[in-house]
């Protein structure tokens, strides 16, 4: 097959539709809403979070993230639709935005194309290529940065300077416990600029809070509601304003693109889960000392459950098994901040793992749905 | 007799009037508003033709053998194809002539026999008598009588071809789009109707469901004794027979239904009175691309090219409506299943810049992600493009919202196509045909033919009971 075709077809199939009519047997008429339609509603979702991140953190710190994953993810999907004799799909439209959103900013671009290639080839195109995955690919690459190369991931954000002038970190807070070796976190690159500055998230600095002092060491460090809503608090660059991701939210939810179920059941999850958790611990400390609304605000939760737990290829079909799916989302978010000493945010193991349960959940529901149909219908 | 919709709902204390069946309202579905609609008040009457054919359309699972030869000369009524599968189905000469052609269906298209029609003014005509009292008498000779094709079984969704039904469903509505009212077809055939459903009556021990739509007055039905009226409200697919057995008599392992049309009763009806087989007929010639829709009276068989007088070259012709029909060359003849004649546009060559991130405001959707919902119209044109690449299934829930049946689609899909039968069976495959799906094929996003799937499906579980 010659290697331009598949590049050239896909192309002229974005610029223009596809020539494409039903055959002369079957339905004759289709509606407009296609595959490239749904992704092109989730970019649009997306938009106020790459908005604020560009605005934030500017072209020259954010846009290689953006090429280096469009442009190694659209080669990898290009090579396997040689391999394959089919053509290129539009799946990873929306994966190529979502990748450099839940990254460090500060992540070696070599890490980043090598997450992004393993993460295709191991999570989407072992299985198939689009609409056959089990896990979230965007997901699995964060993974994979996480598990490979933890120094980069874990420990203080980079911040850029801020307008005012004035540092908005607490970088003084002694009790700052990271899930490295602090000779590790000591090797960090450090901001080129002096008025840069490396910050703790606020899950990190509450995590580390003391009996007590959760509260004011989040005041002391800036780290209000408002500041979690605005996005003024250091994280990865695509889940920190939570207004952009809540305006994301509300187009899905209109167009009806991704399941309203699955992102009301994981908010109630993590409220349940996180005040269900709070009342029963004897002396809250740290993260048990958090508001379940707060949790809600803090790290990327909202984004994971608004963008990443509603891909519709990893999550289940039945109604039942989104609303159980969702709910687990969320209580095992929660569940991985508070009792696990070693992982700071438990948003993307959440996902993944209930992604490996999304199957079952659904088997299970089908298994109800049959015994009724035989029930109603005698046999 | 009668009244149609729009003055019923203008008085809506005459929609509760007395049925001795249930009202159900469908609230899944979706209806596509097309332009072209036919005009109930339109009477157009077409051309005697020159050539006529005989030909039942696209069934599935008939498989027919032509009983002439061209150059003989047969009478209307006379047997010119044959179900191989025996039980003495035939398809019948609509008119009196010479075989001038004799087309076999393969796979998916209709067989077909040609004649040339006698000109004379007197017809020669085969005698069918519909008056046996003993049922399985009545059966054959209705086999005989070339009506037995517009009879379909469930499940499965071919001709029936076994032992009598637990229950027959006589269908008055059609919500397809711009599918021929059955009101209007049925207009002046009380008394034909009454007849063949007498004639059903006899055929089963089970009951006789009539499916009616909600809003209408049909006053004449109340008369009827011994039927099961049901009414149906609703979106598309509320007037599928497929819809009403799952709300009424949901079909049971090794159960057998037969459903038919009420105007097709009528032609039952017909037959039995004047003795020979029903030469004409009421249709419906509509789409975005017909050029005068309305009802035209037809002789039966007639090629289509009388009801067509001129056509674009980039119109599609289909025997049937936009949802479950074959495409059709303008030389081709109407089968006697057909009751609708669409004409849409091909859509070729046609593509928008970024087509894919318009707002499409010209297109009847049933997804708000196209934005059309922003400004609404009574009816759209529409065309064949699939507005979209064939992908792998990708959910996102829209299927669940066109399917009122108690079947979850998408894992029906899935085990078909794993080739799990037993799943199939156990999530519902027998309590659908094509037509019942038609609406998730249309709102898919990854364009998949969910029809072919089931079909394929239903194939397979024919073939494994045939082995058994």
């Amino acid at each position: 097959m010659k290697a331009h075709r598949p590049l050239r077809n896909a192309l002229s199939v974005l610029l223009h539709s596809p020539d494409t009519r039903a055959p002369a047997y079957g339905p004759h008429v289709r509606d407009v809403l296609d595959l490239k339609r749904t992704m092109a509603i989730v970019l649009l979702a997306l938009l106020p979070c790459i908005v604020f991140a560009f605005a934030h953190y500017g072209l020259s710190r954010l846009l290689p993230l953006f090429v280096v994953s469009y442009g190694v993810g659209l080669a990898v999907e290009w090579l396997f639709s040689l391999i394959r004799g089919t053509e290129i799909n539009e799946g990873y439209l929306v994966t190529g935005a979502l990748i450099p959103l839940i990254v460090p900013i500060t992540i070696p671009l070599w890490q980043l194309a090598l997450a992004v290639v393993f993460a295709l080839v191991f999570a989407k195109e072992a299985f198939g290529g689009t609409g056959h995955n089990i896990f979230n690919p965007a997901l699995v690459c964060r993974a994979f940065l996480f598990f490979a190369y933890p120094a980069q991931m874990t420990g203080a954000v980079w911040e850029p300077p801020s307008e005012h002038g004035t540092a908005n970190s607490n970088q003084s807070a002694p009790e700052l416990v990271y899930a490295v070796s602090s000779a590790t976190a000591a090797s960090m690159p450090q901001a080129s600029t002096s008025d840069a500055v490396s910050a703790a998230t606020p899950l990190a600095l509450a995590k580390s809070a003391p009996s007590g002092r959760t509260r004011s060491l989040l005041d002391e460090a800036g780290y209000t509601t408002s500041a979690m809503l605005e996005g003024r608090i250091p994280g990865s660059p695509g889940e920190r304003n939570k207004l952009a991701i809540l305006l994301g939210a509300l187009l899905l939810l209109l167009t009806g693109i991704a399941s309203a179920r699955i992102m009301l059941a994981g908010v109630v999850g993590l409220l349940l889960t996180a005040t269900l958790a709070t009342a029963l611990s004897a002396n809250p400390t740290g993260l048990f000392a958090v508001s379940a609304w707060q949790h809600l605000l803090m790290g990327s939760f909202l984004f994971g459950i608004v963008f990443m737990a509603t891909d519709p290829v990893t999550h289940p079909e039945t109604n039942a098994g989104k609303w159980v799916f969702g709910f687990l989302c969320g209580a095992f978010t929660i569940m991985i901040r508070l009792y696990n000493p070693a992982y700071v945010e438990g948003t993307m193991l959440a996902i993944l793992l209930m992604n490996a349960f999304a199957p079952a959940l659904d088997r299970a529901a089908l298994a109800v749905h049959i015994r009724q149909r035989r029930a109603r219908r005698g046999t | 007799m009668f009244e149609l919709h729009s003055l019923a709902r203008q008085l809506p204390e005459t929609i509760a009037l007395t049925t001795n069946g249930r009202t159900h309202a469908i609230s899944k579905g979706f209806d596509i508003r097309l332009t072209g609609k036919a005009a109930p008040g339109s009477r157009f009457e077409a051309a005697a033709p020159l050539r006529v054919g005989a030909t039942a359309g696209v069934i599935p699972g008939a498989k027919m053998r032509p009983l002439v030869r061209v150059g003989e000369r047969v009478r209307r009524g006379d047997p010119v194809l044959a179900y191989r599968d025996g039980f003495g189905v035939f398809v019948v000469a609509p008119a009196t002539g010479e075989v001038v052609a004799v087309v076999r269906g393969a796979d998916r298209t209709s067989a077909c026999v040609e004649i040339a029609r006698d000109d004379s003014r007197v017809e020669e005509f085969t005698e069918l008598n519909l008056a046996a009292l003993d049922r399985e008498e009545l059966a054959q000779q209705l086999r005989r009588s070339g009506l037995w094709p517009l009879l379909r079984e469930r499940p499965v969704g071919g001709t029936p071809l076994s032992g009598p039904p637990n229950a027959i469903f006589i269908n008055v509505m059609d919500t397809e789009p711009l599918a021929a009212d059955p009101g209007v077809l049925l207009r002046d055939r009380q008394e034909d109707f009454k007849q063949g459903l007498a004639i059903l009556r006899r055929l089963s021990d089970g009951p006789l469901y009539l499916c009616i739509p909600r809003s209408t007055i049909w006053a004449y039905f109340d008369e009827l004794a011994e039927v099961e009226i049901h009414r149906f409200g609703g979106p598309h697919p509320s007037g599928l027979p497929g819809t009403h057995i799952d709300r009424i008599a949901p079909l049971a392992v090794g159960g057998r239904y037969w459903t038919i049309r009420a105007q097709d009763v009528a032609r039952i009806g017909e037959c039995a009175r004047t003795h020979a087989f029903p030469s004409r007929r009421w249709i419906a010639l509509v789409g975005p691309n017909a050029r005068r829709p309305g009802y035209y009276e037809i002789h039966e068989g007639s090629p289509l090219r009388l009801l067509i007088d001129d056509i674009d070259s980039d119109s599609r012709i289909l025997q049937g409506t936009v949802l479950s029909a074959f495409a059709s060359d303008i030389d081709d003849y109407l089968a006697t299943t057909v009751h609708t004649v669409t004409i849409i546009g091909e859509g070729r060559g046609q593509r928008p810049l970024l087509g894919w991130a318009r707002p499409n405001f010209n297109h009847p959707s049933a997804s708000r992600a196209s934005f059309g919902w922003l400004r609404r119209r009574p009816a759209y044109p529409i065309d064949a493009r699939l507005h979209g690449e064939s992908r792998a299934i990708v959910n996102i829930g829209v299927w669940d919202k066109v399917m009122p049946l108690d079947v979850h689609v998408s894992s029906l899909v899935r085990a078909i196509q794993a080739g799990d039968l037993e799943e199939a069976l156990a999530l519902g495959l027998l309590d659908l045909i094509e037509e019942d799906v038609a609406l998730c094929t249309y709102v898919d996003p990854c364009k998949l033919d969910v029809g072919a799937v089931i079909r394929r499906g239903l194939d397979q579980y024919v073939r494994e009971q045939g082995s058994e």
